[in-house]
């Protein structure tokens, strides 16, 4: 229980709480307290003295003296007084000096005017602002937000900086600080596509959700650093998320992380630019970022919701170079989405290599410091790109497909016809298979949806004939693969050689005896082999760990748990460990304090985790 | 990487890019770039994880640090309070007519950046100009036009690389510090060894090389005298020893020749043949260096027996003036680290702090809080670390005695920190917390040293790499199981951070606002963790208790302020410089007896005492014993020991405006109270200095004071009030006669004075060149005329006058 004491405040016996300050104490008591720099969601400063009470204690041979409220903790047997005329004058003073500073802000009017004193006898300052300099709005950038203004000089000369022509370079738009301003000085003037602050415009417009491809999972509910969207239960039992467009300020956090792509820009999305762009280089930027002037630029909501089919577009139209702007991780309250975008950029840039378009074409940069930082990294990035090899250019027109994989799938087969391009295999891959099977290794893996993702990468479907040649070995033996096969049987029927595909995050452990062939659960990219050691042809016994691990999918839940094994990545379906690590990720990333990063809706999670229990 | 980015670089990695480093990497980059271009700010706040808007904060909040390029020569007026009485606010008009920038200003060929720092601890040479770092004293308008124009023709670039051989050696390389001493014998052994090996050598000869006295080229003195010796082959047999400061500024460049203990003053490197020759080797004493009473004109020859040393106290001050700061030889050999050796062989940390508590040791940096009540405090707060600070932030402006301890006896204050960092964290001591837990604190400490003090900094450097060298600083210390380290933090130049809460987070790298100490120090300080903070004056005097003893040191000075105090007596007074005498000596004494008085026979007005904290006492209180409460009871305070005298030609509302404005300059402006308290008190002063003053305006004094006493944050503000308080309480009449009359009796307020010639003017046309208005007109060698009506009353004439022709009327 936490310790109390009793306290004497104008002469009535109060019972506070250990470590509570005085000022907390005062005003549940119904006195009011003017205060201009305290605000509850920051730590106390004591910086405008308002809140000043005269303290005494029986054993302090009658001294007293005047302390911050905000500040002084309660100690046992204390004696304040709130009202007393060392206090009231004070406050008095300072009030009066106040208004002489800022006239014009409505606050300082009324308290001096609650304190008697409706002109001041101090000089007034010519051309003064409202700033009565109670620090919040630097404490509140500095403590919660992108810490993009801080304090700049000392003493009354004090201003906001980081310099007097450079306030607002790191700012996000957030308005944080006008939020917590109590003169209204600064002024967040919000339109409704644009937002004005600190000498800024960002656009900015509110997000909504479609409610039709929500499934209320609640996953922006937790991300969302303001808590603004709300998931809410509807008399027809659907539960459906809602973002008010009023409070949303538009980082794009709930976009980028939502399962079903259920919420988006209210303006539209993602528009990639419909001019001309061979031999151009594309950039992708937040409405933060300072874009250069002359570059072909794509404002997006965050760069986490580039996705991997918009600059495969691009670089399939033509453009020599794609270019993704992060934004200084120091200053990004929304990080999760700059190491999606790094992630995703990776992916391009491997498939463009893969299709022949040669390394190096998509990019992401983080620019250095300043207004004119962006600008110079562009520059320097788009030297580095060279033109490009093909000859055609990829159409738009007539191409229905939704954006997402699929598209992306159909922009990769397109290239891959290209005959002007030398598509080429990874140089692990080429080395391992390039040269035909091992005679008796049978190659294990969820075929349709390692199909679907090796059609992204191999052109030439070689690892998909080994499949196929492996599950045909295996119906031979009167095993039926693809559609069901475990590694207990697989090792059974005597095959030299196991190797198994499966995603990074759900990599079971097949023990010695199959060499275990991990992806890029997002990319579909070689990560690491297990140590190769072909198992043993005498072994009498299955592997240890082996048999638990089924392959088996439901026929007739196949096509949507294919797609969220793909949102996941999942080539070798291992549901429970799916199911886990999706749970698991989710949860353990807000209780380690980490930035979330976009895993399987919970749903999915369990539904996959219950065609494993079903089986 | 462009090589300004390498630069950046290389700093960042000489700090381990620590995001306390930041300061001290901001001091160098500007110390390689001249300033600090946003590009470097980038590179900064990407190097050291932080914000670049913090940094912008930290680079803009202290002084030190210039966002726009700076002029190739750096010209530093000296605004402390002793060359404010002096006259250094002529030297600011002056300069800012020859350039055509105001202070803070560069001009446009980015030849000069002109601007004012607030003592460079040079008080004895008033007024003083620094030239690239570069003390000038004594500056006269000639003398300024003459430096700025070798600037221009590159002659004053020529003079510092200097011919190479009269430079000194690297001090690191003259002196190589004793192999680590793993026990208190070996120590014991070392001092024995030392003193066996300085037998030969009997004849010393100390030269003064503190502040004061290397501005006036003290280096040079050394090195003639080095090259004298050598040249008559006496180099075995007579040693030369660099001091820092002897105390005696007024009279440098000192020579003290022991054993006999001869002083000569005002030497030249030119004497140096003539007192090898006839002092050195033949014993006589060359009449024309010795000092002469002003009183009796009778020639005083020994050290001790000159008024201005006799009627000291000297515990701290004479040890300067034994040892070389660069040599912790002369330390040991003098007897030092032996208290330490002492308390390790003890290892009774409750009667150490015992000990310090029965001295009654009292805090010298100000508000004189008993030291081992701070200790004791502290030992209480369990914690796995506990800081152990030096407050070395001497900001007081005409105060430079913790400078000069620290610049001349290093090791004295590092002994002490390490003294008390053993009361308070030993190992083993075991101090039970209530609930039984046992204090696992580990001792780290730091020295908050100003950067405008750079020779204390090198110096501390030095004595530390010796002190850990020689096993007595850093881990197991004499070979005990005590460890404890000593690291340094440049300021960067902020009188708030002398404020301790301002000083941990200045520490912490960070912009130097003070907090509420509801919660103290001693429990929550640097980083959070307990904290001790005593200044550098406090930490010298403890070795000298545990050598000497509680019962010992109780026999000096009054009833509750024990042991001595050093004062900076300027100013108005004769005999300018650090006076180190026994607590309750009376200011008479002070200024009459070891000052010398007034200088030109003026007449005494006030001393003022505790920099801009304090207040000043007029003449009817001169018989006031110095001690802590004494001074607070006449409505001053002892503050770190700034003593300035002023005398009739002081306005005393100038002299609370200047300490205003000091003020207000310096107040973080965190608090509503002080940052608006001192602007409205600065501008009402303003306002009644420039003769606009209003019946009403005394009454708002007096409101100010209360909400400046009663609200202000940290002691800064609630302080403030005290230079203005105490000259209304004593100089009323003068406040009045600037509001009513329209008058400065003092003939000091530029609105209120006219300037006009007096008979006694020769005609030599100086002030006629000096005037940039063309006002003066006369010819030459008859008296001349100032027109009224073209005079701007900027008061460089009255400077350039040698014959004092220029009078206010």
């Amino acid at each position: 229980m936490t310790e109390t004491f009793t306290i004497t405040i104008d002469g009535r016996e109060i019972v506070a709480a250990k470590g509570t300050m005085l000022l907390e104490v005062i005003r549940d008591m119904g006195i009011d307290v003017p205060t201009l720099c305290q605000h509850d969601a920051l730590e106390p400063t004591g910086a405008c003295r308002l809140c000043v009470v005269e303290i005494t204690h029986k054993d302090w041979k009658g001294w007293s003296g005047l302390v911050t409220s905000c500040l002084y903790p309660v100690e046992p047997g204390l004696i304040v007084s709130t009202g007393s005329d060392r206090v009231v004058v004070t406050r008095r003073t300072l009030l009066e000096m106040l208004l002489a500073r800022c006239a014009d802000a409505e606050v300082v009017r009324q308290m001096a005017h609650a304190e008697g004193i409706d002109a001041s006898g101090f000089t007034p300052i010519e051309g003064a602002d409202k700033c009565v300099m109670c620090g919040l709005c630097v404490r509140v950038c500095q403590d919660l937000g992108p810490a993009a203004i801080a304090a700049l000089g000392r003493g009354s000369e004090k201003e906001v900086g980081p310099r007097p022509d450079k306030v607002g370079e790191d700012c996000t738009g957030c308005g944080a600080c006008a939020l917590v301003c109590p003169t209204g000085e600064i002024v967040l003037d919000r339109g409704r596509n644009v937002t004005r602050i600190w000498n800024r415009e960002f656009e900015l417009p509110p997000y909504e959700v479609v409610a039709e491809n929500c499934r209320g999972c609640g996953l922006c509910e937790e991300v969302c650093p303001l808590s603004i969207p709300r998931v809410k239960l509807f008399m027809t039992g659907a539960l459906v998320a809602a973002i008010a467009p009023d409070v949303c300020v538009s980082c794009g956090l709930c976009a980028g992380t939502c399962p079903t792509g259920a919420i988006r820009r209210s303006r539209p999305e993602i528009t990639l630019p419909e001019k001309e762009i061979k031999d151009k280089v594309v950039v992708f930027a937040c409405p933060r970022s300072i874009l250069p002037g002359d570059a072909i630029a794509v404002s997006v909501p965050c760069v986490g919701r580039v996705t991997v089919d918009h600059m495969l577009e691009c670089l399939a139209r033509g453009a020599r170079g794609v270019l993704v702007v992060g934004r200084n991780k120091e200053t990004c309250e929304f990080g999760p989405g700059e190491e999606m975008a790094e992630e995703r950029v990776r992916v391009c840039e491997e498939l463009a290599a893969l299709a022949g378009l040669g390394a190096g074409r998509a990019l992401f940069i983080v620019p250095p410091a300043g207004f004119d930082g962006p600008a110079r990294a562009c520059a320097d990035s788009e030297a580095t790109f060279g033109a490009t090899p093909l000859a055609a250019t990829f159409s738009t027109r007539g191409n229905d497909a939704p954006a997402g994989m699929d598209r992306a799938r159909r922009i990769v087969q397109w290239l891959f016809e290209r005959k002007e391009l030398d598509p080429s295999l990874p140089a692990d891959l080429a080395a391992r298979f390039g040269s035909g099977a091992d005679d008796g290794a049978v190659y294990v893996g969820d075929l349709p949806a390692l199909d679907r993702l090796l059609s992204l990468i191999v052109t030439d479907n070689r690892l998909r004939t080994l499949l196929e040649d492996s599950a045909a070995l295996l119906r031979q033996k009167g095993i039926d693969a693809p559609a069901f096969m475990t590694v207990r049987q697989v090792v059974e029927s005597g095959a030299r050689r196991v190797y198994a595909f499966c995603a990074e995050e759900c990599a079971p452990d097949f023990g010695d005896d199959v060499e275990l062939i991990t992806f890029d659960s997002l990319a579909g990219v070689v990560l690491k082999t297990s140590a190769a050691k072909p198992p043993s042809p005498s072994a009498a016994k299955p592997p240890a760990g082996c048999g638990e691990f089924r392959f088996r999918i439901d026929p007739a839940e196949r096509a949507d748990l294919i797609d969220a094994l793909e949102a996941q990545g999942a080539v070798c379906a291992c549901p429970a460990q799916v199911a886990q690590s999706a749970i698991l990720d989710r949860e353990g990333a807000w209780q380690k304090g980490l930035q979330p990063r976009p895993v399987m809706a919970f749903q999915d999670a369990i539904s996959t985790a219950n065609v494993e229990g079903r089986s | 990487m462009s090589s300004q980015a390498t630069t950046v670089h290389e700093i960042l990695d000489r700090y381990e890019r620590q995001e306390s480093s930041l300061i001290m990497v901001l001091q160098d980059v500007q110390e390689a770039l001249n300033y600090l271009p946003e590009e470097a700010i980038n590179t900064i706040a990407a190097g050291l994880g932080l914000p670049r808007s913090r940094v912008y904060s930290v680079a803009s909040f202290y002084k030190a640090f210039s966002l726009e390029p700076r002029g190739r020569h750096k010209i530093d007026v000296c605004t402390g309070t002793a060359c404010h009485v002096r006259g250094a606010g002529r030297l600011v008009n002056q300069l800012s007519e020859e350039l055509g920038v105001g202070t803070g200003g560069t001009t446009d060929d980015l030849e000069f950046s002109l601007n004012s720092v607030h003592c460079v601890g040079a008080c004895a040479l008033g007024p003083v100009l620094l030239v690239d770092d570069e003390i000038h004293g004594e500056m006269t308008p000639r003398k300024l036009s003459r430096t700025i124009e070798k600037c221009r023709t590159g002659e004053h670039a020529d003079q510092e690389s200097c011919c190479g051989s009269c430079a000194p050696p690297a001090p690191s390389a003259l002196h190589q510090a004793p192999g680590p001493l793993v026990d208190i014998a070996g120590l014991e052994e070392l001092r024995k060894t030392l003193r066996a090996s300085r037998e030969d050598q009997s004849t010393v000869i100390s030269i003064c090389a503190g502040s004061g006295c290397r501005a006036l080229g003290a280096d040079k003195l050394i090195a003639a005298f080095g090259a004298g010796l050598a040249e008559a082959r006496l180099s075995d047999e007579v040693r030369i020893q660099s001091n820092g400061c002897h105390g005696f500024c007024e009279r440098g460049l000192l020579v003290v020749i022991r054993p006999q203990g001869i002083l000569y003053q005002r030497v030249k490197p030119e004497d140096v043949a003539e007192i090898i020759e006839t002092t050195i080797r033949k014993g006589e004493i060359i009449e024309r260096f010795v000092y002469k009473d002003p009183a009796t004109g009778e020639p005083i020859a020994l050290e001790k027996e000159i008024p201005f040393y006799a009627r000291q106290r000297r515990l701290l001050m004479s040890r300067n003036a034994h040892l070389d700061p660069n040599s912790i030889e002369d330390y040991i050999a003098a007897g030092g680290y032996r208290s330490l050796a002492g308390v390790l062989e003890a290892n009774d940390p409750d009667a150490l702090i015992d000990e310090v508590r029965r001295a009654g040791l009292r805090g010298r940096g100000g508000a004189g809080f008993l030291a081992a009540r701070k200790w004791a405090s502290c030992c209480k707060n369990v914690s796995d670390r506990k800081y152990i600070l030096c407050n070395a932030d001497e900001g007081d402006p005409g105060a430079f005695m913790d400078c000069s301890l620290l610049e001349g006896n290093p090791h004295s204050v590092i002994e002490g920190m390490v003294i008390g960092a053993f009361a308070i964290a030993a190992p083993g001591a075991n101090r039970e917390d209530g609930a039984g837990a046992f204090d696992p604190a580990r001792a780290e400490g730091y020295v908050y040293v100003r950067h405008e003090y750079p020779k204390a900094v090198a110096n501390l450097e030095i004595a530390l790499e010796q002190a850990r060298g020689a096993g007595l600083l850093g881990e197991n210390i004499l070979g005990s199981a005590f460890s404890y380290d000593i690291r340094i933090s440049r300021g960067g130049g902020a009188f708030v951070c002398g404020e301790s809460t301002a000083l941990m987070t200045s520490i912490e790298g960070k912009v130097g606002e003070p907090r509420a100490k509801y919660i103290h120090t001693a429990e929550s300080g640097l980083w959070g963790k307990p904290t001790v903070l005593n200044n550098v004056e406090t930490w010298a005097n403890v070795p000298l208790i545990v050598e000497k003893g509680a019962d010992w040191y109780n026999t000096i000075g009054t009833d509750r302020s024990k042991g001595t105090k050093i004062f900076s007596l300027v100013g108005k007074v004769n005999n300018t410089g650090l006076v180190e005498v026994p607590m309750g000596l009376t200011l008479r004494e002070i200024v009459f007896d070891i000052g010398g008085g007034i200088p030109k026979g003026k007449r005494f007005k006030a001393v003022q005492t505790g920099g801009p904290s304090g207040g000043c006492v007029p003449e009817e209180l001169l018989d006031l014993p110095v001690d802590f409460d004494e001074l607070t009871k006449a409505g001053s305070m002892m503050g770190s020991g700034g003593m300035i005298v002023m005398d009739e030609d002081t306005c005393m509302v100038d002299v609370a405006r200047y300490f205003i404005e000091f003020l207000y300059e310096e107040s973080c402006g965190k608090c509503t109270a002080c940052r608006l308290g001192l602007l409205n008190t600065k501008e009402i002063l303003d306002r009644i200095c420039d003769g606009k003053g209003r019946a009403e305006d005394l009454v708002r004094l007096e409101q100010l004071f209360e909400v400046l006493d009663d609200g202000s944050l940290c002691g800064l503000g609630k302080s403030a009030a005290n230079p203005v308080r105490s000259t209304l309480r004593y100089f009323r009449s003068e406040y009045e006669a600037h509001i009513e009359e329209k008058q400065c009796p003092a003939g000091v307020c530029r609105a209120l004075i006219t300037y006009a010639i007096n008979e006694t003017c020769n005609g030599c046309n100086l002030c006629m060149k000096a005037c940039p208005r063309d006002a003066i007109t006369g010819e030459k060698k008859k008296p001349h005329t100032i027109d009224a009506a073209l005079c701007d009353r900027c008061g460089i004439c009255v400077a350039s006058c040698k014959f004092d022709s220029i009078i206010t009327v």
